[in-house]
């Protein structure tokens, strides 16, 4: 028994589809707000009642939030409001440049898998090789012998990520390859590009778009987890792991150091969860299956 | 069955060679003399050549490898740089704390995740299955050491009802061994309950919508029969593979678990050799913890063909 | 018992959000010993009626009026756990897909053996045991003792659909309810559930709601006949009335639009030879490091030729290799053996990049038409692909969509939307429409009107029909549906275990077959009971 419930909707303008769109996924309202209010700090941050977050102020340690420092200071006397504030650039530098990095070369492996039937065991072996690895030690080795600096730990993030977009790419591949219409293209002489080009990738973008941004969060929270162990960015300038790895030894004194940027993380990884949520439910129900619903 | 054994492990051999591969060339990465590396500080030129003899730093690159992993075959991980200690008898001597919260943790998300999961699919819409959602999602988002230090801060500081951080041995009596178990487990759980509720929720949403649940439905069998028989028995199987899944999850949890509750285990030995660039250790560890998430997901593997009859390898 | 034993009265039943009905005012009876079929297409309520019956519907459907009462019980009222007690032990329904309605990780046995514990706890387990068993028995099905302990997917699509008849009758329940139960078998399987079902009826004097869209089923099977057309009764009446003299118009389409045994006699084709297949053979061979090497014979010397201007049904049940040959001609496969002559080249073995200027040959159009067009290509960007591939210049190419729209039947408008917003019929012409755009002499249709409606199915055979004599267009027309074949097919070829067992002039393969699988299909093939007869 099948049921039609969908009727075919009349045309609207693209300003009144986004609407919409967003009236019916509150998911996706969230999300954009939080990272338009993220990006617009991270940008804007010198001009947001902040202070230089390198200045050392030893006369005024560890207070707790009042009208100058909004967020309390810091075991230097730093000010806590200011460093979170430029915290969130390395958050969102580290978690979209994973995202985009692991993306492109994922895909590109994941195509060549599937396309490419010699090379296909090989490099899944390999990925299979890599994803055993668990992604956080692979990382915090990686940067062991690599060194902390933003490029290194972002390749140091990229690489465990990169066999689950690979694996993805290459599954949604080989089944898009026994589709009918690709079987058609293939007798209407299509060769190899067009065929990638028109009936492959348009098929891909969708759950690529949204594994994307199950990157982007899963990146930033192991960024968070490398500052936080003391192996990621250096204390110099402020990434949220790194307030919160102050703030350990004096957690009994002043535990808002460590809630602050603690919520601050949690916020922004929620909205990129609600934003891949979101999309895979909009983009296509049958998605659900092809992307996994965590990761 | 026991061909698909043989072929299932002959199949970790080439996963095994990656890992391996990718340990030994990490300490090359370093760009460093790994000689001079591996003598420490206190390498003297001698020591140093000694060192170079010894791993056949002067031959190909690949001759190195064959020979790193027939030692590692022989159970040879090397000698740490910092104590000079075998790094085997090194991990060895902090497994336990590591294992005592990967167990408590597995078992305790089991023990919730999925009966959590069985009831937001069954009261689809309800406010449990809008809670455990909510509760899942927010689960994903939490970084684990803010969640540690939540914890730390209610039960420990607030409540005064718990040990703020440490390891007891259960030799030195259960209840102090538990009391020091507990928030780390706690920390570690958040993440697998919701990783496991939520997909023990979608395949049993995805399974109340198949032919044969109507069919037992058809049948006049009542909801918990045709729940628990019908449907959590073909649920089993991606159940399963998450617990898998998850065992990623949790090692790399671990770390940073261990870490925010100053547990002695494997994962604050990671983080102390990457700190003092210990790099023999670092190689152990990686070997170590890739070498268990092989063989959970082996098991994984296996468990499909008790729950499912059509995978007969 | 006085009054028939399920009579449903004024059954409306509506989406529960947009209150949009599915099933309106609906009044039909079955009473016992009787066997009433709702025949309807896709979308006609037929399937929600059923389901509403049984207490089934899905939660976005709700009952809006009417009653449903069985042996005078009031179903609509009762409470959930009556409902759940009548089910399996007054009433009991099987499904179209034996495979998926059945549980996959329980057996056989497990699966019938749990009617009996529910519904009658104060069985011992050796009774159980006992029951189960002689149901199976009674489905004639082979050595039921092993049987009990097999899974589903370890049989066969009929088995599988004897121990769901099985599983409904073992608390021998008054009403059965059979939506579409023989629709995804095989003909010969679909002739024996049909016999054991009417048989069961006469035996146990049961009454049984099939529902169906096969009017071919229907004169076989009914008593009489409920009608329906998008959620509402349009005729019902005995089975004879209501086929001598259908007084519907939508009736009378789809009884029209059932092909009907002999077949149209059509003068041979003489023209020139374009496909020529000589002793073609596919084996796929399994290798395995640890395996022993199995193979499986797909195609096995596999000869034909094809006209000009000439249609050859191929027809076989699945397995019988038709679909690898199609697939083989049109070479989205290699074959293993033989050689497949295009215009007298033998392009069999030929590489990729050789091949491609053959292609422009050779088009297939496939089963499915909701898996045929890619969801994300506009129709006029997929109907110049292939044309433009070949050389003709995108704005040639264009130009040419238009007619080739109104070829198939379309409208121009078609061009600037997306498959999503086409039904499966119109799809399937796109989709004719797609492969014309290079101009071939073949056009291979691999069960391309299977997955269509029954009136949809007869517009596109007719299309098919109708290309072939105005463009001189040579197809094969692959089915496992022999009737289908009848009015537009110049010859056949019948296969089997992929072979080809018999192949002739249409007229000659109906009227006088040769071998004992060709008759047994054509026996097997619902047809019209002699219509004179009827009336």
């Amino acid at each position: 028994m099948t049921i039609e419930i969908a009727t075919p909707s009349p045309r609207v303008s693209p300003f009144g589809r986004v609407r919409s769109l967003l009236r019916r996924s509150p998911g996706i309202t969230f999300a954009l707000i939080v990272l338009v209010l993220l990006i617009l700090g991270a940008v804007l941050a010198p001009m947001l009642h902040t202070v230089d977050p390198a200045q050392i102020n030893p006369r005024l340690r560890l207070r707790a939030p009042d009208a100058r420092f909004w967020l309390g200071s810091d075991a230097l006397g730093r000010d806590v409001w200011s460093r979170i504030v430029f915290g969130s650039r390395i958050s969102l530098t580290v978690g979209i440049s994973v995202a985009a990095l692991s993306l492109i070369t994922g895909t590109l492996l994941g195509l060549l898998a599937g396309m490419v039937s010699w090379l296909d065991g090989v490099l899944m072996r390999t990925m299979d090789g890599l994803m055993a690895i668990p992604a956080i030690l692979l990382a915090i080795a990686l940067i062991g012998s690599l060194g902390a600096n933003l490029a290194t730990i972002c390749f140091a993030i990229t690489l465990p990520e990169i066999p689950r977009v690979a694996r993805l790419v290459r599954s949604v591949i080989l089944t898009v390859k026994t589709e009918a219409y690709v079987e058609a293209a293939i007798s209407m002489g299509t060769r190899l590009p067009g065929l990638m080009w028109f009936h492959i990738l348009p098929n891909i973008l969708a759950p690529l778009i949204v594994q994307g941004t199950y990157i982007a969060s899963s990146a930033i929270l192991i960024e968070a987890a490398l500052s936080f162990l003391g192996i990621g960015i250096a204390d110099g300038t402020p990434s949220w792991g790194n307030i919160m790895a102050d703030a350990r030894v004096y957690f009994t004194l002043a535990p808002w150091l460590m809630f602050a940027p603690g919520l601050c993380i949690a916020l922004t990884v929620l909205a990129f969860n609600q934003l891949g949520d979101g999309l895979r439910d909009l983009l296509d129900p049958r998605l659900a299956r092809s992307v996994r619903s965590f990761s | 069955m026991l061909s698909f054994l043989w072929k299932r492990l002959l199949a970790t051999i080439p996963v095994l060679l990656v890992v391996t591969a990718v340990a030994f060339v990490l300490l090359r990465l370093s760009g460093g003399d790994p000689a001079a590396i591996l003598a420490g500080d206190s390498g003297t030129p001698e020591t140093i050549a000694a060192i170079r003899m010894r791993l056949g730093l002067d031959r190909p690159l690949i001759v190195q490898f064959v020979q790193w992993c027939w030692q590692l075959l022989h159970g040879d991980l090397g000698n740490s740089i910092l104590s000079n200690q075998l790094v085997t008898s090194m991990i060895a001597a902090r497994v336990e704390p590591t294992l005592v919260i990967s167990l408590s943790t597995i078992l305790l998300s089991m023990l919730i995740g999925v009966p959590l999961g069985v009831l937001a699919a069954w009261k689809r819409g309800s406010w449990i299955d809008r809670m455990t959602m909510s509760v899942s999602i927010v689960g994903f988002a939490l970084p684990g050491f803010a969640l540690g230090y939540l914890w730390i801060y209610v039960f420990s500081v607030k409540l005064g009802a718990l040990p703020v951080q440490g390891y007891v041995n259960l030799a030195d009596g259960l209840l102090p061994f538990l009391s020091h178990i507990v928030l780390p487990t706690l920390t570690l759980s958040v993440v697998q309950i919701a990783l496991i509720a939520r997909v023990t929720r979608t395949s049993l949403l995805e399974i109340l919508s198949d032919d044969f649940v109507r069919t037992a439905r058809a049948k006049g069998l009542p909801e918990r029969i045709v729940l628990f028989r019908h449907a959590l028995k073909n649920a089993a199987v991606p159940i399963a593979s998450v617990v898998g899944i998850g065992v990623a999850f949790l090692i790399g949890g671990v770390i940073v678990t261990e870490s925010v509750f100053n547990l002695p285990g494997l994962g604050r030995l990671t983080v102390e050799s990457v700190l003092a660039r210990d790099y023999p250790v670092i190689q152990g560890i990686i070997i170590v913890f890739s070498g268990v998430y092989v063989v959970i997901n082996l098991l994984v593997d296996l468990s499909y063909t008790v729950f499912d009859p059509r995978i007969r390898y | 018992m006085t009054g028939p034993l399920l009579e449903i009265t004024g059954l409306s039943v509506r989406l529960r959000e947009t209150r949009k009905p599915v099933v309106k005012c609906v009044d039909l009876s079955v009473g016992r010993g009787e066997i009433v079929c709702v025949v309807g297409e896709s979308g006609s309520g037929k399937s929600v009626t059923a389901f509403t019956t049984m207490g089934l519907l899905p939660d976005a459907l709700e009952v809006a009026g009417g009653s449903v009462l069985l042996n005078g019980e009031d179903l609509l009222s009762s409470s959930a756990a009556r409902i759940r007690a009548l089910r399996g032990r007054r009433m009991a329904m099987i499904f179209q897909e034996p495979m998926t309605a059945l549980n996959p990780v329980l057996t056989v046995g497990r699966q019938i053996g749990e009617v009996l514990e529910w519904h009658e706890p104060q069985l011992t387990k050796q009774q159980v045991a006992g029951r189960v068993l002689e149901s199976l028995r009674e489905m004639n099905l082979p050595s039921p003792a092993l049987l009990v302990d097999a899974y589903p997917h370890q049989m066969s699509g009929g088995q599988r659909q004897r121990v769901m008849i099985a599983m409904a009758l073992v608390l021998q329940p008054d009403l059965l309810i059979a939506d579409e139960p023989t629709t995804a078998l095989d003909v010969t399987t679909q002739k024996q559930i049909l016999v054991l079902i009417k048989s069961l009826v006469k035996v146990r004097n049961i009454g049984v709601l099939l529902i169906t869209h096969d009017f071919g089923v229907v004169s076989e099977m009914a008593d009489r006949v409920v009608v329906m057309q998008s959620g509402a009764v349009v005729e019902s009446g005995p089975v004879a009335e209501v086929l001598s003299a259908p007084r519907h118009a939508y009736t009378r389409k789809l009884i029209d639009s059932v092909p009907r045994g002999g077949a149209v006699i059509r003068a041979p084709v003489e023209s020139e030879i374009v496909l020529e297949v000589i002793g073609l053979g596919m084996t796929y061979a399994e290798s395995g490091i640890f395996s022993k090497r199995r193979s499986t014979n797909a195609l096995v010397d596999v000869s034909m030729e094809l006209r000009r201007g000439e249609i050859l049904g191929v027809v076989g049940e699945s397995g019988s290799g038709k679909s690898t040959l199609a697939r083989s001609i049109a070479r989205l496969l290699k074959p293993t053996a033989g050689s497949i002559n295009l215009h007298g080249v033998n392009i069999a073995q030929m590489g990729a990049g050789a091949l491609r200027p053959h292609r422009r040959h050779v088009q297939v159009v496939f089963q499915d038409p909701f898996r045929s067009l890619n969801p994300r290509m506009k129709v006029g960007r997929a109907l110049i692909e292939g044309a433009v591939n070949f050389g003709v210049s995108p704005d040639d190419a264009a130009k040419r969509v238009a007619e080739l729209l109104a070829v198939v039947g379309m409208d121009e408008s078609a061009i600037d939307r997306y498959p999503h917003e086409f039904s499966g019929g119109q799809r399937q012409r796109l989709c004719i429409a797609r492969a014309l755009a290079s101009r071939p002499d073949i056009l291979v249709a691999d069960e391309a009107v299977s997955a269509l409606d029954v009136s949809v199915q007869s517009q596109v055979v007719t299309l098919l029909g109708r290309l072939r004599d105005q463009l001189g267009l040579s197809i094969i027309f692959i089915t496992h549906d022999l009737r289908l074949t009848s009015q537009i097919c110049d010859r056949l070829l019948v296969m089997k275990s992929g072979e080809v067992i018999e192949q002739g002039p249409t007229a000659e393969i109906f009227g006088q077959p040769r071998q004992e699988y060709t008759k047994m299909l054509l026996a097997s093939s619902p047809q019209f009971l002699n219509r004179s007869a009827i009336s």
